[in-house]
Protein backbone atom coordinates (compact mmCIF):
# COMPACT_ATOMS: atom_id res chain seq x y z
CA UNK A 1 0.00 0.00 0.00
CA UNK A 2 2.76 2.35 0.69
CA UNK A 3 4.50 1.76 -2.24
CA UNK A 4 1.63 2.44 -4.38
CA UNK A 5 1.02 6.03 -2.32
CA UNK A 6 4.91 6.76 -3.26
CA UNK A 7 4.34 5.36 -6.76
CA UNK A 8 1.76 7.98 -7.19
CA UNK A 9 3.28 10.58 -5.26
CA UNK A 10 6.25 10.49 -7.44
CA UNK A 11 4.02 10.45 -10.46
CA UNK A 12 2.12 13.36 -9.34
CA UNK A 13 5.25 15.37 -8.39
CA UNK A 14 6.54 14.33 -12.05
CA UNK A 15 3.63 16.09 -13.57
CA UNK A 16 3.30 18.94 -11.65
CA UNK A 17 7.35 19.50 -12.34
CA UNK A 18 6.77 19.14 -15.57
CA UNK A 19 3.50 20.91 -16.02
CA UNK A 20 5.51 24.20 -13.80
CA UNK A 21 8.38 24.32 -16.38
CA UNK A 22 5.95 24.53 -19.21
CA UNK A 23 4.15 26.78 -18.03
CA UNK A 24 7.60 28.64 -17.39
CA UNK A 25 8.61 28.21 -20.25
CA UNK A 26 5.85 29.29 -22.51
CA UNK A 27 5.78 32.78 -19.88
CA UNK A 28 9.17 33.44 -20.83
CA UNK A 29 8.77 32.44 -24.58
CA UNK A 30 6.13 34.91 -25.64
CA UNK A 31 6.93 38.74 -25.51
CA UNK A 32 5.92 40.51 -22.91
CA UNK A 33 3.86 43.11 -25.24
CA UNK A 34 2.50 46.55 -24.78
CA UNK A 35 -0.59 46.98 -22.69
CA UNK A 36 -3.92 48.31 -24.43
CA UNK A 37 -3.47 46.98 -27.99
CA UNK A 38 -6.32 46.13 -29.96
CA UNK A 39 -6.74 41.68 -30.51
CA UNK A 40 -7.30 40.81 -33.83
CA UNK A 41 -6.04 38.02 -36.40
CA UNK A 42 -2.95 38.16 -38.45
CA UNK A 43 -4.64 37.48 -41.47
CA UNK A 44 -7.37 40.00 -41.49
CA UNK A 45 -4.17 42.65 -41.87
CA UNK A 46 -4.34 44.58 -45.08
CA UNK A 47 -2.23 46.45 -47.60
CA UNK A 48 -4.41 49.11 -49.81
CA UNK A 49 -4.68 47.96 -52.78
CA UNK A 50 -1.43 49.25 -55.37
CA UNK A 51 0.51 48.64 -58.21
CA UNK A 52 3.22 46.08 -57.75
CA UNK A 53 6.65 47.76 -56.57
CA UNK A 54 8.14 45.94 -59.71
CA UNK A 55 6.05 48.01 -62.14
CA UNK A 56 6.89 51.95 -60.38
CA UNK A 57 8.77 54.14 -62.34
CA UNK A 58 10.05 57.78 -61.61
CA UNK A 59 6.52 59.15 -62.94
CA UNK A 60 4.60 56.81 -60.37
CA UNK A 61 6.47 58.56 -57.55
CA UNK A 62 5.95 62.19 -56.45
CA UNK A 63 2.97 62.60 -53.89
CA UNK A 64 4.05 66.12 -52.55
CA UNK A 65 4.57 65.82 -48.44
CA UNK A 66 1.54 66.71 -46.02
CA UNK A 67 1.42 70.18 -44.93
CA UNK A 68 0.71 69.66 -40.70
CA UNK A 69 0.68 71.71 -37.61
CA UNK A 70 3.47 70.21 -35.44
CA UNK A 71 2.58 66.89 -33.00
CA UNK A 72 1.53 68.04 -29.27
CA UNK A 73 -0.35 65.28 -27.94
CA UNK A 74 0.90 61.30 -27.36
CA UNK A 75 -1.40 60.08 -30.36
CA UNK A 76 0.05 62.97 -32.66
CA UNK A 77 4.13 62.16 -32.32
CA UNK A 78 2.94 58.46 -32.22
CA UNK A 79 1.54 58.91 -35.51
CA UNK A 80 3.78 61.20 -37.21
CA UNK A 81 7.11 58.91 -36.28
CA UNK A 82 5.23 56.25 -37.88
CA UNK A 83 4.28 58.16 -40.77
CA UNK A 84 7.31 60.50 -41.00
CA UNK A 85 7.79 59.69 -44.99
CA UNK A 86 4.29 61.45 -45.29
CA UNK A 87 5.60 64.79 -44.00
CA UNK A 88 9.23 65.57 -46.20
CA UNK A 89 10.01 65.89 -49.44
CA UNK A 90 13.60 65.54 -49.15
CA UNK A 91 16.12 65.36 -46.31
CA UNK A 92 20.28 65.38 -45.28
CA UNK A 93 21.26 63.97 -42.31
CA UNK A 94 24.53 62.99 -40.52
CA UNK A 95 24.27 61.07 -37.71
CA UNK A 96 26.04 58.23 -34.64
CA UNK A 97 25.17 55.31 -33.71
CA UNK A 98 26.40 53.70 -30.72
CA UNK A 99 25.81 50.65 -28.52
CA UNK A 100 27.04 48.74 -25.78
CA UNK A 101 27.21 45.94 -27.51
CA UNK A 102 29.54 47.28 -30.23
CA UNK A 103 27.77 49.18 -32.88
CA UNK A 104 29.80 52.41 -33.51
CA UNK A 105 29.00 54.23 -36.31
CA UNK A 106 28.67 57.50 -38.29
CA UNK A 107 25.95 57.91 -41.15
CA UNK A 108 25.55 60.11 -44.05
CA UNK A 109 21.79 60.12 -45.65
CA UNK A 110 20.72 62.14 -48.45
CA UNK A 111 17.33 61.28 -49.86
CA UNK A 112 14.79 62.84 -52.27
CA UNK A 113 11.54 60.91 -51.87
CA UNK A 114 10.20 62.22 -54.44
CA UNK A 115 12.41 60.65 -57.39
CA UNK A 116 13.66 57.49 -55.55
CA UNK A 117 16.65 58.84 -55.30
CA UNK A 118 19.32 58.85 -52.59
CA UNK A 119 22.93 58.35 -51.07
CA UNK A 120 24.54 56.66 -47.66
CA UNK A 121 28.01 56.28 -46.60
CA UNK A 122 28.25 54.87 -43.60
CA UNK A 123 32.06 55.25 -42.00
CA UNK A 124 33.64 53.94 -37.89
CA UNK A 125 31.91 55.97 -35.59
CA UNK A 126 33.36 59.81 -35.95
CA UNK A 127 31.53 61.38 -33.16
CA UNK A 128 30.02 64.85 -33.88
CA UNK A 129 30.82 64.59 -38.05
CA UNK A 130 28.71 66.69 -39.52
CA UNK A 131 29.28 64.30 -42.69
CA UNK A 132 31.31 61.16 -43.80
CA UNK A 133 34.30 61.79 -45.82
CA UNK A 134 33.74 59.08 -48.59
CA UNK A 135 37.10 58.09 -48.48
CA UNK A 136 37.16 56.85 -44.79
CA UNK A 137 33.56 55.15 -45.60
CA UNK A 138 33.11 51.32 -45.82
CA UNK A 139 30.10 51.19 -47.92
CA UNK A 140 27.96 53.68 -49.74
CA UNK A 141 24.74 52.89 -51.42
CA UNK A 142 22.77 54.74 -53.93
CA UNK A 143 19.39 54.99 -55.44
CA UNK A 144 19.26 56.25 -58.41
CA UNK A 145 14.88 56.63 -59.11
CA UNK A 146 14.67 52.58 -59.91
CA UNK A 147 17.53 50.36 -58.23
CA UNK A 148 19.73 50.78 -55.05
CA UNK A 149 23.36 49.51 -55.48
CA UNK A 150 25.85 49.25 -53.08
CA UNK A 151 29.58 49.73 -53.37
CA UNK A 152 31.13 47.72 -50.47
CA UNK A 153 35.02 49.86 -50.50
CA UNK A 154 36.70 47.76 -48.40
CA UNK A 155 36.59 44.85 -50.73
CA UNK A 156 36.05 47.26 -53.93
CA UNK A 157 33.05 45.16 -55.05
CA UNK A 158 29.57 46.11 -55.39
CA UNK A 159 25.85 44.94 -55.50
CA UNK A 160 22.82 45.67 -57.02
CA UNK A 161 20.70 45.42 -54.09
CA UNK A 162 17.00 45.81 -54.65
CA UNK A 163 14.73 48.04 -56.36
CA UNK A 164 13.24 51.36 -55.27
CA UNK A 165 10.78 51.39 -52.99
CA UNK A 166 8.32 54.81 -54.16
CA UNK A 167 6.98 56.94 -51.52
CA UNK A 168 3.18 56.42 -51.12
CA UNK A 169 0.95 58.26 -48.43
CA UNK A 170 -0.15 56.36 -45.42
CA UNK A 171 -4.06 56.14 -46.72
CA UNK A 172 -2.66 55.01 -50.02
CA UNK A 173 -0.75 52.36 -48.51
CA UNK A 174 -2.45 51.08 -45.49
CA UNK A 175 -6.53 50.67 -45.13
CA UNK A 176 -7.49 53.36 -42.87
CA UNK A 177 -9.20 51.07 -39.93
CA UNK A 178 -5.58 48.85 -40.23
CA UNK A 179 -3.96 49.47 -36.37
CA UNK A 180 -0.60 49.48 -36.66
CA UNK A 181 0.22 47.51 -33.71
CA UNK A 182 -2.32 44.69 -31.90
CA UNK A 183 -2.21 41.42 -30.60
CA UNK A 184 -2.65 38.69 -32.93
CA UNK A 185 -5.50 36.39 -31.58
CA UNK A 186 -4.66 33.47 -32.71
CA UNK A 187 -1.26 32.75 -30.87
CA UNK A 188 -1.63 36.13 -29.13
CA UNK A 189 1.34 37.69 -30.05
CA UNK A 190 2.13 41.35 -30.66
CA UNK A 191 1.93 42.18 -34.54
CA UNK A 192 3.38 45.25 -35.66
CA UNK A 193 2.34 46.40 -39.43
CA UNK A 194 5.44 48.61 -41.29
CA UNK A 195 5.21 50.84 -44.13
CA UNK A 196 7.62 50.31 -47.25
CA UNK A 197 10.31 51.89 -46.44
CA UNK A 198 11.14 54.63 -49.30
CA UNK A 199 13.71 56.55 -48.06
CA UNK A 200 15.72 53.59 -50.04
CA UNK A 201 18.47 53.39 -47.05
CA UNK A 202 19.68 50.91 -45.19
CA UNK A 203 20.86 53.04 -41.79
CA UNK A 204 17.29 55.47 -42.52
CA UNK A 205 15.32 53.51 -39.61
CA UNK A 206 16.96 54.98 -37.03
CA UNK A 207 16.05 58.42 -37.82
CA UNK A 208 14.52 59.32 -40.84
CA UNK A 209 11.29 56.81 -40.78
CA UNK A 210 11.90 55.04 -37.24
CA UNK A 211 8.86 52.50 -37.25
CA UNK A 212 10.76 49.96 -35.36
CA UNK A 213 11.75 52.62 -32.57
CA UNK A 214 8.80 53.58 -32.19
CA UNK A 215 7.12 50.47 -32.07
CA UNK A 216 9.30 49.37 -29.45
CA UNK A 217 9.79 52.33 -27.37
CA UNK A 218 6.44 53.89 -27.65
CA UNK A 219 3.23 51.58 -28.77
CA UNK A 220 2.63 51.56 -24.57
CA UNK A 221 1.16 54.97 -24.07
CA UNK A 222 1.47 54.15 -20.14
CA UNK A 223 5.52 54.17 -20.58
CA UNK A 224 6.34 57.31 -22.06
CA UNK A 225 6.14 60.89 -21.33
CA UNK A 226 6.02 63.94 -23.37
CA UNK A 227 8.49 66.53 -20.92
CA UNK A 228 8.01 69.53 -23.56
CA UNK A 229 9.53 70.98 -26.38
CA UNK A 230 13.14 72.07 -27.17
CA UNK A 231 14.94 73.41 -30.83
CA UNK A 232 17.64 71.16 -31.31
CA UNK A 233 19.77 71.71 -34.28
CA UNK A 234 17.07 74.26 -35.77
CA UNK A 235 14.32 71.98 -35.49
CA UNK A 236 11.15 71.89 -33.16
CA UNK A 237 11.39 68.72 -30.87
CA UNK A 238 9.41 67.31 -28.80
CA UNK A 239 11.16 65.84 -25.76
CA UNK A 240 9.85 62.43 -24.96
CA UNK A 241 11.03 60.28 -21.72
CA UNK A 242 10.38 56.86 -20.38
CA UNK A 243 11.11 53.23 -19.81
CA UNK A 244 10.90 50.04 -21.13
CA UNK A 245 9.75 46.91 -20.11
CA UNK A 246 9.57 43.05 -21.08
CA UNK A 247 10.99 41.56 -23.93
CA UNK A 248 12.31 45.06 -25.72
CA UNK A 249 14.20 45.95 -22.45
CA UNK A 250 16.16 42.37 -23.02
CA UNK A 251 16.50 42.83 -26.31
CA UNK A 252 17.87 46.28 -25.99
CA UNK A 253 19.30 46.70 -22.52
CA UNK A 254 17.94 49.79 -22.14
CA UNK A 255 15.75 50.60 -19.13
CA UNK A 256 15.05 54.30 -19.37
CA UNK A 257 15.37 56.54 -22.64
CA UNK A 258 15.28 59.74 -23.99
CA UNK A 259 14.24 61.29 -27.66
CA UNK A 260 14.07 64.21 -29.06
CA UNK A 261 11.49 64.46 -32.05
CA UNK A 262 11.14 66.83 -34.69
CA UNK A 263 7.65 67.74 -34.00
CA UNK A 264 6.56 68.46 -37.78
CA UNK A 265 8.12 65.47 -39.52
CA UNK A 266 8.12 63.02 -36.78
CA UNK A 267 11.74 62.65 -37.43
CA UNK A 268 13.86 61.35 -34.63
CA UNK A 269 17.21 63.30 -33.66
CA UNK A 270 18.54 61.85 -30.90
CA UNK A 271 17.51 58.83 -28.63
CA UNK A 272 19.50 58.40 -25.58
CA UNK A 273 18.86 54.72 -23.80
CA UNK A 274 20.36 54.14 -20.56
CA UNK A 275 20.79 50.32 -18.92
CA UNK A 276 20.17 49.67 -15.16
CA UNK A 277 23.46 50.89 -14.33
CA UNK A 278 23.02 54.01 -15.88
CA UNK A 279 25.14 53.61 -18.69
CA UNK A 280 24.63 54.56 -22.57
CA UNK A 281 22.94 50.86 -24.07
CA UNK A 282 22.16 52.47 -27.23
CA UNK A 283 22.18 55.73 -28.41
CA UNK A 284 21.68 57.70 -31.66
CA UNK A 285 22.54 61.37 -32.38
CA UNK A 286 21.70 62.87 -35.60
CA UNK A 287 24.80 65.73 -36.16
CA UNK A 288 23.79 67.51 -39.02
CA UNK A 289 20.04 67.51 -40.80
CA UNK A 290 18.42 69.46 -43.70
CA UNK A 291 15.07 68.70 -44.55
CA UNK A 292 13.56 69.77 -47.11
CA UNK A 293 16.52 71.54 -48.75
CA UNK A 294 18.19 72.28 -51.81
CA UNK A 295 19.67 68.70 -53.60
CA UNK A 296 23.28 67.90 -52.46
CA UNK A 297 26.20 66.88 -55.03
CA UNK A 298 26.02 63.59 -54.15
CA UNK A 299 22.53 63.10 -55.20
CA UNK A 300 22.42 65.22 -58.21
CA UNK A 301 25.98 64.57 -59.91
CA UNK A 302 27.20 61.42 -57.86
CA UNK A 303 31.00 60.89 -59.02
CA UNK A 304 30.87 57.45 -59.85
CA UNK A 305 34.06 57.31 -62.20
CA UNK A 306 35.67 56.04 -58.58
CA UNK A 307 33.71 52.80 -58.82
CA UNK A 308 34.81 51.77 -62.14
CA UNK A 309 37.30 48.96 -61.69
CA UNK A 310 34.45 47.56 -58.42
CA UNK A 311 33.77 44.19 -59.04
CA UNK A 312 29.98 43.12 -59.28
CA UNK A 313 28.88 40.42 -57.12
CA UNK A 314 26.20 38.20 -58.25
CA UNK A 315 23.54 36.73 -56.57
CA UNK B 1 -47.74 36.85 -67.15
CA UNK B 2 -47.13 40.77 -67.16
CA UNK B 3 -45.76 39.85 -63.39
CA UNK B 4 -43.33 37.50 -64.35
CA UNK B 5 -42.22 39.90 -66.87
CA UNK B 6 -41.70 42.85 -64.30
CA UNK B 7 -39.80 40.47 -61.90
CA UNK B 8 -37.60 39.27 -64.30
CA UNK B 9 -36.38 42.84 -65.42
CA UNK B 10 -36.16 43.64 -61.41
CA UNK B 11 -33.79 40.43 -61.03
CA UNK B 12 -31.59 41.54 -63.96
CA UNK B 13 -31.53 44.92 -62.97
CA UNK B 14 -31.10 44.00 -59.65
CA UNK B 15 -28.07 41.24 -61.08
CA UNK B 16 -26.39 44.24 -63.49
CA UNK B 17 -26.42 46.77 -60.21
CA UNK B 18 -24.80 44.67 -58.07
CA UNK B 19 -22.21 43.60 -60.11
CA UNK B 20 -21.57 47.17 -60.66
CA UNK B 21 -21.09 47.51 -56.88
CA UNK B 22 -19.62 44.64 -55.33
CA UNK B 23 -16.18 46.41 -53.71
CA UNK B 24 -13.36 44.66 -56.10
CA UNK B 25 -11.55 43.79 -52.76
CA UNK B 26 -14.17 41.62 -51.66
CA UNK B 27 -13.32 39.31 -54.84
CA UNK B 28 -10.00 39.00 -53.91
CA UNK B 29 -9.07 35.36 -52.86
CA UNK B 30 -6.93 35.26 -49.34
CA UNK B 31 -5.19 31.91 -49.39
CA UNK B 32 -4.47 30.32 -45.80
CA UNK B 33 -1.60 32.14 -44.48
CA UNK B 34 1.52 29.96 -44.39
CA UNK B 35 4.13 29.88 -41.26
CA UNK B 36 6.71 28.57 -42.01
CA UNK B 37 9.15 27.93 -39.27
CA UNK B 38 13.55 27.98 -39.95
CA UNK B 39 14.54 24.28 -40.12
CA UNK B 40 11.12 22.51 -40.80
CA UNK B 41 10.80 19.03 -40.76
CA UNK B 42 9.75 16.84 -43.79
CA UNK B 43 6.42 16.08 -42.84
CA UNK B 44 5.45 19.61 -42.84
CA UNK B 45 5.87 19.30 -46.65
CA UNK B 46 8.12 22.67 -45.96
CA UNK B 47 11.71 22.81 -46.71
CA UNK B 48 14.66 25.42 -46.88
CA UNK B 49 17.90 26.38 -48.68
CA UNK B 50 20.85 28.55 -47.18
CA UNK B 51 23.80 29.55 -47.40
CA UNK B 52 26.12 31.04 -44.21
CA UNK B 53 23.61 30.75 -41.31
CA UNK B 54 24.16 28.63 -38.37
CA UNK B 55 21.36 27.29 -35.91
CA UNK B 56 21.09 28.38 -32.94
CA UNK B 57 18.70 28.07 -29.82
CA UNK B 58 16.35 30.20 -27.09
CA UNK B 59 13.55 30.26 -25.26
CA UNK B 60 12.96 33.54 -26.92
CA UNK B 61 12.86 32.34 -30.66
CA UNK B 62 9.75 31.06 -32.38
CA UNK B 63 9.40 26.80 -31.61
CA UNK B 64 12.95 27.53 -29.44
CA UNK B 65 15.44 28.03 -31.94
CA UNK B 66 16.12 30.12 -35.01
CA UNK B 67 19.21 30.93 -37.55
CA UNK B 68 21.86 33.83 -37.81
CA UNK B 69 23.91 34.83 -40.47
CA UNK B 70 27.36 36.84 -40.83
CA UNK B 71 25.86 40.66 -42.05
CA UNK B 72 27.98 39.60 -45.85
CA UNK B 73 25.01 39.78 -48.76
CA UNK B 74 25.51 36.82 -50.27
CA UNK B 75 24.19 35.30 -46.96
CA UNK B 76 20.34 33.96 -47.05
CA UNK B 77 18.02 31.60 -46.04
CA UNK B 78 15.18 30.42 -48.25
CA UNK B 79 11.95 29.06 -46.56
CA UNK B 80 10.31 26.73 -49.49
CA UNK B 81 6.43 25.30 -49.81
CA UNK B 82 4.98 23.48 -51.95
CA UNK B 83 4.16 25.21 -55.80
CA UNK B 84 0.88 27.19 -55.47
CA UNK B 85 -0.65 28.40 -58.58
CA UNK B 86 -1.05 32.40 -58.03
CA UNK B 87 -2.91 32.36 -61.73
CA UNK B 88 -2.41 35.81 -63.24
CA UNK B 89 -3.06 38.14 -60.62
CA UNK B 90 -2.25 38.81 -57.01
CA UNK B 91 -0.57 40.06 -53.82
CA UNK B 92 1.45 38.86 -51.18
CA UNK B 93 2.37 40.13 -47.90
CA UNK B 94 5.39 38.64 -45.27
CA UNK B 95 5.92 39.09 -41.57
CA UNK B 96 8.47 37.98 -39.70
CA UNK B 97 9.06 36.83 -35.91
CA UNK B 98 11.61 38.68 -34.61
CA UNK B 99 12.69 38.57 -30.87
CA UNK B 100 16.40 38.23 -30.09
CA UNK B 101 19.19 41.06 -29.18
CA UNK B 102 21.47 39.09 -31.93
CA UNK B 103 19.23 39.97 -34.88
CA UNK B 104 20.66 43.20 -35.70
CA UNK B 105 20.65 43.43 -38.69
CA UNK B 106 19.58 47.50 -40.21
CA UNK B 107 17.96 46.33 -43.22
CA UNK B 108 17.69 42.61 -43.79
CA UNK B 109 15.97 42.33 -46.93
CA UNK B 110 12.84 40.13 -48.30
CA UNK B 111 11.57 38.55 -51.42
CA UNK B 112 8.76 36.27 -52.59
CA UNK B 113 10.27 33.32 -54.64
CA UNK B 114 8.41 33.41 -58.07
CA UNK B 115 8.95 30.86 -60.88
CA UNK B 116 12.84 31.07 -60.09
CA UNK B 117 12.78 34.98 -59.51
CA UNK B 118 13.25 37.03 -56.60
CA UNK B 119 10.62 39.52 -55.77
CA UNK B 120 11.74 42.12 -53.52
CA UNK B 121 8.60 43.19 -50.80
CA UNK B 122 10.70 45.02 -48.50
CA UNK B 123 13.49 45.14 -45.51
CA UNK B 124 13.47 45.64 -42.11
CA UNK B 125 15.29 47.07 -39.33
CA UNK B 126 15.58 44.06 -36.88
CA UNK B 127 18.02 45.67 -34.69
CA UNK B 128 15.30 47.93 -33.43
CA UNK B 129 12.27 45.49 -34.06
CA UNK B 130 10.46 44.62 -31.17
CA UNK B 131 9.40 41.32 -30.20
CA UNK B 132 7.03 39.50 -31.65
CA UNK B 133 5.53 39.06 -35.62
CA UNK B 134 6.56 42.27 -37.37
CA UNK B 135 4.94 42.82 -40.64
CA UNK B 136 6.92 43.61 -43.44
CA UNK B 137 5.10 45.03 -46.35
CA UNK B 138 3.21 43.96 -49.47
CA UNK B 139 4.35 43.16 -53.36
CA UNK B 140 1.14 45.31 -54.60
CA UNK B 141 -0.60 43.84 -57.04
CA UNK B 142 1.06 41.90 -59.71
CA UNK B 143 -0.48 40.54 -62.51
CA UNK B 144 1.43 39.28 -66.01
CA UNK B 145 2.03 35.94 -66.85
CA UNK B 146 1.05 32.84 -64.46
CA UNK B 147 3.40 32.85 -61.44
CA UNK B 148 4.12 29.82 -59.13
CA UNK B 149 5.11 30.83 -55.56
CA UNK B 150 7.62 28.42 -54.16
CA UNK B 151 8.51 30.65 -50.67
CA UNK B 152 10.69 33.21 -49.62
CA UNK B 153 14.21 34.11 -49.11
CA UNK B 154 15.80 36.36 -46.47
CA UNK B 155 19.19 38.29 -47.45
CA UNK B 156 21.10 40.43 -44.74
CA UNK B 157 21.95 43.68 -45.87
CA UNK B 158 25.38 43.34 -46.38
CA UNK B 159 25.55 46.39 -43.45
CA UNK B 160 25.55 45.96 -39.58
CA UNK B 161 28.47 44.15 -37.08
CA UNK B 162 26.62 40.82 -36.04
CA UNK B 163 24.21 38.90 -37.03
CA UNK B 164 21.31 38.75 -39.74
CA UNK B 165 18.23 36.53 -38.25
CA UNK B 166 15.60 33.97 -39.68
CA UNK B 167 13.32 32.74 -37.43
CA UNK B 168 9.48 32.24 -38.11
CA UNK B 169 8.06 33.93 -40.99
CA UNK B 170 4.30 34.11 -42.27
CA UNK B 171 3.27 34.55 -45.99
CA UNK B 172 -0.44 35.60 -46.98
CA UNK B 173 -1.14 35.07 -50.91
CA UNK B 174 -4.40 36.77 -52.19
CA UNK B 175 -5.69 35.92 -55.57
CA UNK B 176 -7.30 38.44 -57.39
Amino acid sequence: MKKKYRVLSVVLATICILSSSIVVYAVHNAPQYPEGLPEMGLDKTTYAASPSQETTTLSDIGPVAKSAEPAQTKEEIYDRMLNSVDYYNTAEVCFDLFDNCGLGLTCQIETNLLTGESYEAVAPLSAGAKEVDSNLSDIESYADGALVTAYYNTNRTYAVSHPVVARRMCEDELDESQPRAFINSEDEMPCYVYRADSTNTTYGSNCLFPQGITFGYLSDFNLWEIEGSETYLDRDCLVISGITTGSYKTKTGVSTFTMYVDSKTGILLKLKGLAESGNIARSMTVNAISVDGPMTYSMCSPDMSKYADYTKLDY
Amino acid sequence: MKLKKVLCWLCTMILIIGAFCVDASALDLPLPLIIIDNDPVSSTGYSYAQKGTVQFFNSSLYNGDARKSGFNSANYYSYLHPQKNLGKAFHVSVSAYLNHNEFRDPAARYYVLLDGRDMYIGSIDQYNAPGGWNKIGDTGEVSSSTYYARGLKVRASGSGIDYTGYDAINIQYVMK
